[in-house]
């Protein structure tokens, strides 16, 4: 089946050409806009919304070449088929080169134009079918993913709710040694669903739709929210957290929520992995285009070929799931693509039993000026 | 207001969790009710006529325990009951944000495993 009713631009300086195409086009059944230079077309571009856009090459102003990049780039799925004013074999093959899927050597023929833009359209018909599938195998493979995060689940959240009964005495009286194993069993089930639910976050997460919801964002806000909820555990550890911020740092344009799981990360494993009576400082400042964010800490560091792989998923430095450090392996992986997904970045410096600094830059929100 | 012996329905496909919720409501003196799915909770509904409903979001199919809501506000014998939505989805998916319980038409929305110091605090919340 083809586009029978398609949205076609054609843009093109002569006045004849635009309207011998719209003529012949319009009978073929289509709706058809014109436009006499570059950035008419291109503003006619973004309302109409075209099916296929025809482009002279040869125009006063901005070139057809150089609407065909940003044709190209706006949106690849729209259909470009360049009208070349001689049959130069070479400009058309940049053209093609630049996005163009065809070209149509002036003098044309009605038939000659109508073949062509029909052959234009099939290739469209076909690159919207590839979208919908594309969105289509987005959509089972995140439906997927909270289905199997929901059948994981499941048991676990029924085997925890029988020991918080038994646990409650509900079932009969518990012996002490009894009861200290179920809270065993109870906490080690909690991390596992703890794990799972980190894991499905970082596997469905979706930079762009993040990226729609973001708010201008205050990183000493943040700092001094996270290091007050990790107070208690640095307390327990006798460890000491400093926060050093410049004074009227800029604003950043970010996701509170993710943020947080950034500084939450980042500053509960300064604390985690550090020596009892360390020291964790927080330094937020401005450099350049970017706010940056420090924690450093002078704990037990880690070893220099351990470094390149600590933002992989679920890798741990010293391999074994029991120690005495209990983690996912999934905080800095997480860390990372949320950094990512703010287009920032993230860099780390050790030297193993000194201690670790992570640095994280985070680009400012830039207020334009009025007619800048 | 007595709270004991009012009668709590439990609609939900695990009966692991029928079993545990039931006996953290009994040992609170509340009468059970149990039923396995959505179509047998909202027959036991009319049978029973409970004071409260705890129900399961995901049963059988994606979105079984909010159609059993939907029935329940259409029909007015228990449109103004008291609704708990229990559901083992993971609700504090920080990147994707749940919608809340306002969407779901209940009184509470928790999180399995529920602590049953939490479970009964909301029952008691929802009934009053």
């Amino acid at each position: 089946m083809l586009l029978e009713k398609a949205n076609l631009l054609v843009i093109d300086d002569e006045e004849i050409v635009r309207n011998s195409c719209t003529k012949i086009l319009t009978e073929e059944g289509h709706v058809v806009r014109g436009a006499e230079n570059g950035d008419q077309g291109l503003n006619v571009f973004k309302e109409f919304h075209p099916d296929l856009v025809l482009i002279d090459l040869k125009m006063p102003g901005k070139s057809g070449m150089e609407v065909l990049e940003e044709l190209e780039s706006a949106d690849p799925d729209v259909v470009k088929i360049v009208i070349t004013g001689y049959a130069t074999v070479s400009s058309a093959l940049d053209a093609m080169k630049r996005g163009a899927y065809d070209f149509i050597p002036k003098p044309f023929s009605p038939d000659e134009l109508v073949l062509v833009v029909t052959r234009g359209l099939e290739k469209r018909r076909l690159l919207m079918e590839k979208k919908a599938l594309l969105i289509g195998q987005e959509k089972i493979r995140r439906n997927m993913v909270s289905l199997v995060s929901h059948e994981l689940r499941a048991p676990i959240a029924a085997t925890v709710q029988y020991l918080e009964v038994i646990l409650e005495g509900v079932a009969g009286e518990v012996s002490s040694e009894a009861e200290e194993l179920i809270h065993r069993c109870d906490e080690r089930l909690r991390e596992m669903l703890e794990l799972i639910n980190k894991w499905i976050n970082l596997a469905v997460f979706d930079p762009i739709k993040l990226a729609e919801h973001f708010e201008d964002v205050n990183l000493s806000e943040m700092a001094l929210k996270s290091m007050e909820l990790l107070k208690s555990s640095a307390d327990k550890k006798k460890v000491r957290l400093s926060l050093e911020a410049q004074k009227n740092v800029p604003v950043i344009a970010g996701s509170k929520i993710c943020l947080e799981e950034v500084f939450n990360n980042l500053i509960g494993n300064a604390i985690k992995y550090n020596r009892k009576k360390g020291r964790v400082a927080v330094k937020i400042y401005e450099q350049g285009n970017d706010v940056c964010f420090e924690v450093n800490d002078n704990g037990i560091g880690i070893e220099k070929e351990n470094l390149p792989r600590i933002f992989d998923e679920f890798y741990r430095v010293d391999g074994r799931r029991t120690s005495p450090i209990q983690g996912s392996g999934l905080g800095l992986a997480i860390v990372k693509t949320m950094v990512d997904a703010h287009g920032g970045a993230i860099s780390v410096d050790s030297r193993f039993g000194d201690g670790t600094s992570f640095k994280i830059r985070l680009p400012k929100v830039i207020h334009l000026e009025k007619g800048s | 207001m007595n709270l004991k012996g009012k009668r709590i329905l439990i609609i939900d496909d695990d009966p692991d969790f029928v079993r545990s919720t039931g006996m953290i409501l009994k040992s609170a003196g509340y009468e059970v009710l149990e039923a396995f799915s959505g179509k047998e909770g909202l027959e036991k509904s009319k049978a029973e006529n409970p004071d409260l409903y705890i129900i399961d979001l995901m049963m059988e199919t994606y979105s079984e325990g909010s159609l059993v809501v939907d029935a329940l506000v259409k029909d007015e014998n228990t449109r103004d009951k008291p609704r708990i939505m229990i559901t083992s989805v993971d609700l504090k998916g920080p990147w994707d944000s749940y919608p809340g319980d306002e969407w779901l038409a209940c009184d509470f929305l928790l999180q399995k495993p529920v602590p049953p110091a939490e479970l009964l605090k909301c029952v008691e919340k929802a009934i009053a």
